[in-house]
């Protein structure tokens, strides 16, 4: 989506949904013109052309250098109490959420 | 409308459809600590006990990758005659769900470490089929959930959380159920000899979403559905079927299949739409930021490529080759590495290289593997030596026991464990050879049985396996049946 002019409610609040963020109806308006300057500011490098230009994902790419890898041996685990400390809600040592089923 | 499972077409009310199936395979890298943490991998842990601060997403973790699961892939894109992409990337596959903590997988979606590939399927009636393969990519498997603790509650735990995965793609090459199933049994036996995925579909170290979509015959590719995780080869056969006739209803009723995700129920027998997942393909993939390229050395691939086990199709064709198996013999033998092995093992003890092979394997797919299934056993835990079975191959071949007091002699061999050579002595089972023992028993029967012989000599032929009966009951079976047999006829001819 590059074209600022397609951002409508609808585009804010399918965002909001898939960020999981819970938005009032006030704050949409504002939120429509924000996002509508973001892609506009983000349109002005559409004047570049870059038809012949890679992507870059990180600036170390040009040195094709790898990332660090570990050897596999088991060095973690074990520490059920600091993985669950901040669950809201906990039972048989597992988190406990709203019941989700398809 | 019906239809086997291993035809391509079905016909419909408006004429014949063609089932198009194309397959994702999860496959569990077999490695022990995770993709991206240190955490165990083993099976069935305490809850959450194998979960490091990584996996949890707690703010600030780094994930690290693991040399292993990048070595595994590796030689997984070989088994598969791939090309394997020496510079790679990671990315970020954004979804909500309770078992995914991050808020995204980690996989790779623009630059996978395995391209095009393919493996080659048995069918029924001899041929082989080509099935083409993508790509192959590494990615983080999600927690597990548990909905039947609570009524109202999910319990999550995320013991899995972090695992590596190869998802292996196929192209949409596959025409039915059973070439499906086909291609699913060859992969995992692929995985298996390579030792890159252990293959344990219940406990979902494999599962497959499959894709299936209608078309006439001939005419471009229909809308699919994808069917997820389906776990075991008669579930993904029912679940195809069931699609398959669902989406022919649909289009014959001048309607159109949805492109959705679907969830195969094994009590029903039926797919369903899993509704929830709307917004499921909205993943807003982007390179992660936290994971550098992953560059391989061309030395180090060629390296594993040399280190490669002898694949299935290999030792397929050698066991045929070399040992004159017929090629059902040697699916049987090849099907786990571990068969082959004890195998070759039996081979290096037997005397007759000529018939012995083929006999051991007769024996091997006989006596010795009904007794294996009978106790339930491994070949790992078989009681029975490949050295010993051979062994008892040895003896049949130079005529020391007959085939039929061998499966004697395996009984006990089976039961002590003692070489079948002593078995034989102990027991007192050497064959008797001797020409003039056999005759003085057969001259003694026939003159027990005088109103028989006449019959058989008035043409009632079937007579003939009763004295072979007797001679064979007053040597306690130990005489050799061809000599039998020979000496019997010529005593009957006088």
């Amino acid at each position: 989506m590059s074209d600022a002019s397609a951002v409508t409610k609808e585009t804010v609040l399918k965002i909001a949904k898939l960020a999981r963020i819970e938005i009032s109806e006030k704050d949409i308006p504002p939120l429509v013109q924000e996002m509508c300057g973001i892609l506009r500011w983000i349109e002005c490098l559409n004047r570049v052309d870059t038809s012949s230009t890679p992507p870059l994902s990180t600036p170390l790419q040009e040195l094709n250098i790898s990332q660090p890898l570990r050897i596999d041996t088991v060095t973690d685990g074990n520490i059920v109490g600091k993985i669950l400390s901040n669950a809201p809600e906990v039972a048989l040592d597992m988190f406990v959420v709203p019941k989700v089923v398809e | 409308m019906s239809h086997d499972s291993s035809s391509s077409l079905i016909e419909g009310r408006t004429g014949l459809w063609e089932i198009v199936i194309g397959l994702e395979v999860h496959a569990q890298v077999t490695s022990l600590s995770k993709l991206f943490s240190g955490a165990s991998t083993a099976f069935a842990g305490e809850p959450n006990a194998q979960v490091s601060l990584v996996d949890a997403a707690f703010p600030g973790m780094l994930p690290v990758l693991n040399q292993f699961c990048v070595e595994q892939a590796v030689k997984t894109g070989l088994g598969i005659n791939a090309e394997i992409n020496l510079v790679s990337q990671f990315d970020r596959k954004n979804y909500f769900y309770a078992d995914l903590p991050s808020g995204y997988q980690i996989s790779q979606l623009y630059h996978p470490i395995v391209g095009q590939g393919y493996l080659d399927i048995d069918l029924e009636d001899g041929s082989q089929k080509r099935i083409n393969i993508t790509r192959l990519h590494l990615e983080q498997d999600a927690g597990k959930s548990f909905h039947d603790q609570h009524p109202k509650k999910s319990y999550i735990d995320l013991n899995r959380c972090g695992v590596a995965l190869m998802e292996i793609v196929s192209e949409p090459d596959l025409r039915n159920a059973d070439e499906t199933v086909r291609y699913l049994k060859k992969l995992r036996m692929i995985l298996r000899y390579l030792k890159t995925c252990d293959g344990n579909m219940d406990e979902g170290s494999m599962r497959a979403d499959i894709n299936v979509s209608m078309r006439k015959p001939g005419s471009a590719l229909g809308t699919r559905a994808e069917i997820k995780n389906v776990n075991s080869f008669r579930f993904i056969q029912q679940a195809i079927e069931y699609e398959a006739h669902r989406q022919i209803e649909i289009l014959e009723d001048g309607g159109t299949v949805v492109q959705e995700t679907r969830l195969y129920d094994p009590t029903k027998g039926e797919t369903r739409s899993m509704r929830g997942k709307e917004d499921a393909h909205d993943y807003r993939y982007f390179p992660d930021p936290d994971l550098l390229p992953l560059v391989l050395d061309k030395n180090w691939v060629e390296t594993l490529r040399k280190g490669l086990p002898e694949l299935p199709d290999a030792k397929k064709s050698r066991f045929i080759e070399t040992y004159h198996l017929t090629p059902y013999e040697a699916d049987v033998i090849i099907s786990e590495e571990a068969l082959a092995d004890f195998y070759e093992t039996g081979i290096n003890s037997l005397k007759n290289k000529q018939t012995g092979p083929k006999l051991l394997a007769t024996w091997m797919m006989g006596d010795f593997f009904a007794a294996l299934n009978r106790e339930n056993k491994a070949i790992e835990d078989s009681p029975v030596s490949a050295a010993h079975l051979a062994e008892l191959v040895n003896l049949i071949n130079d005529d020391t026991i007959s085939g039929k007091i061998a499966k004697d002699v395996f009984i006990t061999l089976w039961e002590t464990q003692k070489s079948p050579a002593s078995i034989v002595e102990e027991k007192g089972l050497l064959q008797i050879t001797d020409t003039s023992a056999i005759e003085a028993v057969i001259k003694r029967v026939l003159q027990e049985n005088e109103t028989m012989v006449q019959e058989y000599k008035s043409g009632k032929d079937k007579l003939f396996g009763f004295f072979v009966g007797q001679v064979m009951k007053h040597m306690q079976g130990k005489a050799k049946p061809e000599m039998v047999n020979d000496l019997l006829k010529q005593a009957l001819l006088d």
